[in-house]
């Protein structure tokens, strides 16, 4: 009895439990790797300490400076910034398939499972 | 609605696991896992080191690995590792499915509301009621499954029951009930006793009650307390009563619920707990803020998985809508020191750093500002510069909450930095809405420095930080309780935490609640273990209260018994007569000490009357003397000092010349104690006043809004009002205190005292004269005092009945009482013997007398 029970489980409830917590990982490799955000501040500014800081005050090559050295870190932040959302999308990406070749493998595991015991016993003896 | 166990859906994994143990399944899971893992291992090893050899074209010798055959490895791992596989499948299939079935609708049977642990203990409840062959199902039988019951173990343990012992006292009752009757293993509802059925529906009302889906143990528990007079017993004998068993479900709840959501990892919640990668640099990152500023953010997503169930949920909600708003939108937390400002900015930050605030809040950066790293810039202007740059760079990130703590410190004439006002600095920030501040302070700084000047009180939008009633402490300390517990590797009992919170509220009134209990707690957890023991009980806190304030709490012990029940015979070895006065007093005492008291008055509040010189200050000092073992031990506040307006200041504080009112410092500090008020009649009426709220409700405001609680001190006033009165019955040989009616009506008539004020007073006693015979007493007395005080120095006096006779006679005034008494004994007696020794009529150790006639008579 408690064995046809499993059956119904593993073949109903526990597919969309799998679908679900695939679900889950995607959103939180979303989250982890704040795609969104780097892709919302991708050329956001970088606060370091600026040539003007270390000028005298009323320089005026110091603000040219300034600017110069704002864009260049501007272009280098975001090349970090993409680098993290080309992380982001490729784990997912990972968790993706590997969740589908789970799933298939769930599907199919009473015959995988017999299979393998079969051939394991095969070997073995 | 009905009981069956067996048509219930939970049934199911019960009766599988009365089967197949659940310690079966894990014992071949590990086994085929470990079996599997290595026989795996084996075969790889065995083929990369034939394969290496191949590609090296050599010949391996190492006898074991060229004799082995991986073949035999790679079939063993095929057999054990789908085996162990399945075994898990089936394990998780029972536990997240099989001992969680769906809900129906309309359920019918309350079986289908139990838990498995729950259901578990009632299948064991019915095997033990069909051994007893009980005719009903009993409570008794529900009792002893509960206490033998693994999962309950830690809820007996924190209740302070010991369940084993428990569990064999229970049993041994219910051998000596063994029934007749025989019901059928899983009745239905009418095997169940009439009990049994009620807490059963208790316990249901109970789950519907904390928002449980499920009865749970801890509901059966809490409902045995109503429904089986055993359980109730050892509840009450350990001080723990329905309500505190109630309000365990709950916490118990909340612990369990967060214990399994924490295991759950592939929830999405606990996924997104992880700090994200970058999120620094979403905004960029500012330097010069981490210099000068504290990265709170940070510091706590460094913190290990925690239970935060944010008690100041509605205030951290009123900070979040306060700081998304357009406008002015900078928070003022005001509270006092240690009610938990600084608690409620880390739980929002918690909140930012998990992404469940307001969207506008998520992921923003929230700084505490380090205003003494500024202040130690080179000069003002320095700091200035860097205060603005430091500013400008927050607003130019965009994603920067600034927190200023002690804000009051920082602005005014006096502060700012000993040296400017920061406010001049902080105002335009403040006005825009480009940068969000939140600044605390405390309400006497924020009365005294904040709320006159109209330009900061219209950028801030003020947020009560209160302190939390008893209730809400509990609910603190308990979420506070697993983090003291883990990281002091202690446990700390229910009636310690309870006491914790009951004893702080009691006994100590120089902080605010949270933090008095938790500091009470964490002592009695640094004592216990200093004691090399790892249970905190209610002892521990008891000890620590005691040793903390002098008061001893806690259960009577014998010695202190015998001292209360006696007070009144000790009391009389120093009072001669007054007999209702000294009635009067140690009653009160009794009643405090036995916790009778309270209530939302003082323990005592009297008011004595009657002629000079009879006991009136000498009965409250002879009370102190002997139940808190100095005269010195109670506060004493001689009313004639504050005769005029001004003393108020003095007797109360004062906001203006912040100054701490004597007489509420001295009872905070002094909690449970006796508090002795002479010559009432002489304070100024706005005192008097005062004293209104104080016999009536036991409470105190200050003029800094700190509450003083009364509750545990007894108040004497003593006072020479109605004196004339006094002097005339005594001078037509009336006993005054039979004539009290009159002379209350003296006293209002004169207006000593308003008739509101005299009917505070629990009671008015009325002090006699004394006899003749009470005045020799006295005299004997005082004698036998300075032949004590003579034999420590050596001296042997012997105090004879003629010098008895002639003290009383020199000593008393009809007029003044005893009070000459003592001046005579100094004048006549003492002056005597000091010659005496001074001439070598006097040695130690040899007995001496003086006669009158010595003395002068």
């Amino acid at each position: 009895m408690i064995f046809i029970d499993y059956i119904i489980w593993h073949y109903t409830v526990a597919p969309s439990a799998i679908w679900e917590i695939m679900g889950n990982y995607i959103k939180g490799a979303w989250h982890r790797f704040l795609i969104t955000r780097h892709l919302q501040t991708l050329f956001a500014p970088w606060h370091k300490r600026q040539p003007s800081d270390l000028a005298k005050k009323g320089d005026a090559t110091a603000k040219v400076l300034d600017l110069m050295a704002d864009f260049y870190i501007r272009i280098l932040a975001a090349g970090a910034r993409l680098l993290i959302v080309f992380f982001g999308f490729l784990f997912q990406a990972i968790i993706f398939i590997g969740f589908i070749l789970f799933f298939v493998l769930w599907v199919l595991w009473p015959i995988v499972a017999i299979y393998f015991v079969i051939r394991g016993l095969i070997l073995v003896f | 609605m009905y009981f069956n166990l067996k048509s219930s859906k939970i049934y199911k994994p019960v009766e599988f696991y009365k089967t197949v143990p659940a310690g079966v399944l894990k014992f071949f899971r590990i086994t085929l896992l470990v079996l599997g893992v290595v026989s795996l291992v084996i075969f790889l090893s065995v083929l990369i080191v034939q394969r290496l050899a191949e590609f090296a074209a050599v010949d391996i010798e190492i006898g074991l690995i060229s004799s082995l055959n991986s073949d035999i490895f790679y079939g063993l791992a095929m057999i054990f590792l789908p085996l162990a596989f399945s075994i898990i499948f089936f394990e998780i299939f029972i536990d997240k499915y099989l001992k969680n079935p769906l809900e129906s609708s309309n359920i019918e049977n309350i079986a289908d509301f139990l838990d498995f642990n729950a259901a578990s203990v009632f299948a064991d409840t019915l095997a033990l009621s069909q051994s007893l062959n009980e005719e009903k199902i009993s409570t008794d039988s529900l009792l002893a499954a509960v206490l033998d019951d693994p999962f309950a173990k830690e809820v007996f343990t924190r209740l302070g029951l010991d369940a084993a012992t428990a569990s064999e006292g229970v049993k041994k009752i219910m051998s000596l009930k063994i029934g007749k009757g025989a019901p059928s293993f899983f009745g239905g509802a009418a095997n169940l006793s009439q009990d049994l059925s009620e807490l059963l529906l208790h316990a249901n009302k109970l789950r519907g009650d904390h928002g449980g889906k499920k009865i749970t143990v801890v509901d059966l528990v809490a409902s045995l307390f109503d429904y089986n007079p055993i359980f109730k017993k050892f509840m009450l004998d350990i001080g723990i009563d329905g309500d505190d068993l109630v309000e365990l479900v709950h916490w118990y709840e909340q612990i369990w619920s967060f214990r399994e959501n924490k295991k759950s990892f592939w929830r999405l919640e606990n996924l997104l707990r992880k700090p994200p990668i970058g999120r620094s640099w979403t905004y960029g990152y500012s330097w010069r803020l981490s210099h000068f500023a504290s990265n709170l953010s940070d510091q706590l997503k460094l913190e290990p998985h925690s239970l935060i169930l944010f008690f100041r949920k509605r205030e951290i909600e009123q900070i979040e809508q306060i700081l998304v708003r357009s406008g002015e939108n900078n928070v003022l937390l005001v509270g006092q020191e240690g009610v938990g400002k600084r608690t409620t900015i880390l739980d929002f930050v918690r909140l930012i750093n998990k992404g469940k605030a307001l969207p506008a809040l998520n992921y923003k950066k929230v700084f505490e500002l380090n205003i003494s790293t500024l202040a130690s810039l080179k000069d003002e202007a320095d700091i200035q510069t860097n205060l603005t740059q430091m500013l400008d760079e927050a607003v130019k990130a965009g994603n920067i909450i600034l927190v200023i703590e002690d804000f009051h410190n920082y602005i005014g004439e006096k502060g700012g930095l000993g040296r400017i006002d920061v406010t001049q600095v902080l105002m335009p920030y403040l006005e825009s809405s480009k940068i969000q501040i939140i600044a605390t302070t405390d309400p006497v700084s924020f009365r005294k420095s904040i709320a006159s000047r109209s330009g900061l009180m219209k950028v801030f939008e003020k947020v009560d930080i209160t302190e939390p009633d008893k209730d809400q402490t509990t609910r603190i300390v308990e979420e506070s309780l697993p983090f003291i517990e883990k990281v002091t590797k202690s446990f700390v009992t229910y009636g310690a935490l309870k006491s914790a919170v009951e004893s702080s509220d009691k006994y100590i009134q120089t902080s605010p609640f949270p933090d008095k209990a938790l500091n009470l707690l964490s002592e009695a957890v640094s004592y216990a273990l200093a004691d090399r023991r790892k249970i905190v009980t209610i002892d521990d806190i008891n000890e620590v209260v005691t040793r903390k304030t002098n008061i001893k709490v806690g259960p009577v012990n014998k010695d202190e018994k015998e001292k209360l029940i006696n007070l009144e015979k000790i009391m009389h070895k120093e009072i001669i007569g007054q007999d209702r006065a000294v009635e009067t007093v140690a009653s009160a005492m009794r009643r405090l000490r036995t916790g009778m008291a309270g209530g939302g008055k003082p323990a005592g509040v009297f008011l004595f009357v009657g002629p000079t010189g009879v006991g009136k200050t000498l009965t409250s000092k002879i009370l102190s003397k002997v139940y808190f073992g100095s005269e010195d031990k109670m506060i004493r506040f001689d009313m004639s000092e504050y005769q005029d307006i001004e003393s108020l200041d003095r007797f109360l504080g004062s906001l203006r010349l912040s100054e701490p009112g004597q007489f509420v410092t001295q009872v905070r500090e002094n909690p449970f104690s006796l508090i002795l008020l002479d010559e009432l009649e002489k304070a100024h009426p706005d005192i008097l006043n005062i004293f209104l709220q104080v016999f009536d409700e036991g409470r105190l405001t200050d003029a800094f809004g700190q509450k003083v609680n009364f509750e545990n001190n007894i108040i004497i006033a003593t006072s020479n009002a109605g004196a004339e009165f006094i002097r005339d019955m005594v001078g037509k040989n009336i006993d005054p205190s039979e004539k009290k009616a009159e002379l209350i009506d003296v006293l209002l008539k004169e207006g000593h005292f308003r008739p509101e004020f005299v009917n505070r007073f629990d009671e008015v006693v009325v002090f006699h004269p004394l006899t003749r015979e009470q005045v020799k007493q006295i005299s004997a007395l005082l004698l036998n005092k300075l032949a004590k005080r003579l034999k420590d120095q050596g001296y042997e006096y012997l105090p004879t009945q003629d010098v008895v006779e002639y003290v009383s006679k020199i000593g008393f005034d009809p007029q003044f009482g005893a009070r000459p008494m003592q001046r005579a004994i100094q004048d006549k007696v003492e002056n005597v013997i000091a010659k005496k020794i001074l001439d070598g009529e006097i040695e130690k150790g040899k007995e001496f007398k003086l006669s009158a006639s010595e003395l002068g008579e």
